[in-house]
């Protein structure tokens, strides 16, 4: 199954969608998902809430299974793995949720260490020096030894962001990394995304209903409406773009 | 029509956690290969479970052995019969009324609390976090606490044994007018086997311990596993869980107890 979807995905491809249907319960959340990511690019969808923004990452990470339609990420059927192959592949990605969703009763260190602890044979010390190089990355140095209910919200997304890429993950998903943050925090926030991608090449998916962060992150942006895209193109493109839900999004008045 | 169709929707969702519970006893076996790793979470556990409830286990079996004593003993000692309190409050501790409060306490404080945290982590999407990091929420989080509560309760059902068969001794000597010496001689008699290394009284008690750790854990885990829907969810799995455990806990109690004194009583 695997080698014939490898076939017809590009080989620069690294997040192949296409025609994806999801209902959950009785309501239809997608309906048509099509679109691909090539590798260290940042793909942004924009729409709206319930729009089926979220669970299309889902989908890309495995945790959601569409009633039709193909996810390939790696060269790999996603639908189509077992368990094992499932956990190995999530080895490769990183998943930054919105609410950060750090383990309540582990410190900021623990909550970062924890994947190279469960998946890696690294010492101690290594697993430390890995996790102070990441934590570096977000700035999270003077928080290692709090817990997740003692720090802000900004603080939690920003240790979250570290706990997914302390693996060295190829692939990184952003579920709404500004929701519920201050404008100079979404900025810091943004701007960490960008540097994450410069100094580390990571592919990544963020969805967002934030035009700054659409402008600011993404080389290439996508706006979803009822679970399928009704516009994409580069930047350039989406400010040039005519369709209605795109300019609604895009507009400055909007943010 | 609609009773009927709640009834069918209530016992499904019942079959199908019972199914889960089931499920996810067996993966806990199965993950028992990585105990050594989980020794600490293992650890804490047990002492949650164990150096916590010390307290409310020493009262209520204190006052349950004293109530054993006081209610038979009233009754013996119109026929002058008291003498046998000890034999009585020996047996029914030790075969049933240990393990009974030990597993309701522990399926009170603890297992609801453990249907809590997991609960909580499942509403705010530390579990799906876990799995999106491939770590097995089984291994993490239910398999330790397994095993840890299927240790402590025993060690607890004895600690209840001992202080319930005390209890009877202070309300048999103090107000029944029973000798302490022949209390003790009584609690001896009955419980003591020349012929067995551990008296069968005391270790299906135990064994029964060790079944509702493990239920309780087990249960408690799958309540919170389950739990959706923000707050109103989490309580939802405490109260769930608190149900699903003393059910449990009394139709095992009853089934352990006729299969070794009845379907194999020389074992």
């Amino acid at each position: 199954m695997t080698e014939e979807v490898t076939r017809v995905v590009p080989d620069d491809c690294l997040i192949c969608v296409q025609d994806l249907h999801t209902r959950l319960g009785n309501r239809k959340i997608l309906n048509g998902m099509d679109f691909s990511v090539k590798k260290g690019e940042t793909f942004v969808i924009m729409g709206g809430s319930g729009g089926g923004k979220s669970v299309t990452l889902k989908h890309v990470i495995g945790v959601f299974r569409p009633d039709r339609g193909r996810i390939i990420v790696d060269g790999h059927s996603v639908p189509d793995l077992d368990r094992v192959a499932l956990m190995e592949l999530r080895k490769e990605m990183g998943y930054l949720f919105q609410s950060g969703a750090l383990i309540n009763w582990l410190t900021v260190f623990e909550n970062v260490a924890l994947p190279l602890r469960e998946h890696s044979k690294l010492s101690e010390a290594d697993i430390r020096d890995r996790v102070l190089e990441v934590v570096s990355l977000v700035e999270m140095e003077h928080a290692l030894d709090q817990y997740p209910d003692s720090i802000s919200g900004g603080m939690k997304k920003r240790a979250g962001l570290a706990r997914a890429l302390v693996t060295g993950p190829k692939i990184v998903l952003y579920d709404e990394p500004n929701a519920g943050l201050d404008p100079v925090m979404s900025e810091t926030i943004n701007r960490l995304i960008v540097d994450v991608q410069k100094k580390l090449g990571v592919t990544s998916v963020v969805v967002t209903h934030r035009r700054a962060c659409a402008f600011t992150v993404g080389d290439r942006i996508a706006v979803i409406e009822r679970g399928r895209i009704v516009d994409q193109g580069t930047q350039m493109e989406m400010r040039n773009s005519s369709h209605p839900l795109t300019m609604k999004f895009l507009s400055p008045h909007v943010d | 029509m609609g009773v009927l169709n709640d009834t069918g929707r209530y016992l499904r969702t019942s079959i199908e956690g019972a199914g889960y519970s089931v499920d996810l006893l067996l993966r806990s076996l199965v993950q028992l290969a990585f105990l050594p790793r989980k020794l600490r979470p293992m650890l804490d556990m047990m002492f949650a479970a164990g150096v916590k409830t010390i307290p409310v286990v020493t009262i209520v079996a204190v006052f349950a052995g004293m109530i054993l004593a006081l209610q038979t003993g009233i009754e013996l000692k119109r026929i002058g019969s008291e003498g046998i309190i000890g034999s009585l409050v020996a047996i029914s501790m030790t075969r049933e009324m240990g393990p009974f409060i030990t597993a309701l306490i522990i399926a009170a404080t603890v297992g609801s609390a453990i249907a809590a945290e997991i609960g909580t982590m499942s509403v705010s999407e530390e579990i799906l976090a876990l799995e999106v990091m491939s770590i097995d929420p089984v291994r993490f989080l239910v398999m330790p606490r397994v095993v840890a509560l299927s240790l402590m309760v025993p060690i607890l059902v004895a600690l209840a044994d001992v202080l319930g068969i005390i209890g009877g001794a202070f309300v048999a000597s103090a107000q029944l007018g029973v000798e302490m010496s022949n209390y003790f001689d009584r609690v001896r008699e009955s419980l003591l086997d020349p012929t067995a290394l551990l008296p069968k009284d005391i270790w299906t008690g135990l064994f029964k311990g060790w079944v509702f750790g493990a239920v309780i854990a087990v249960v408690s885990c799958a309540a919170g596993l389950r739990a959706t829907g923000g707050a109103l969810g989490v309580g939802r799995a405490v109260q769930l869980a608190v149900i699903q455990s003393f059910l449990l806990i009394i139709i095992l109690g009853y089934i352990i107890t006729w299969f070794f004194y009845f379907l194999v009583p020389n074992l």
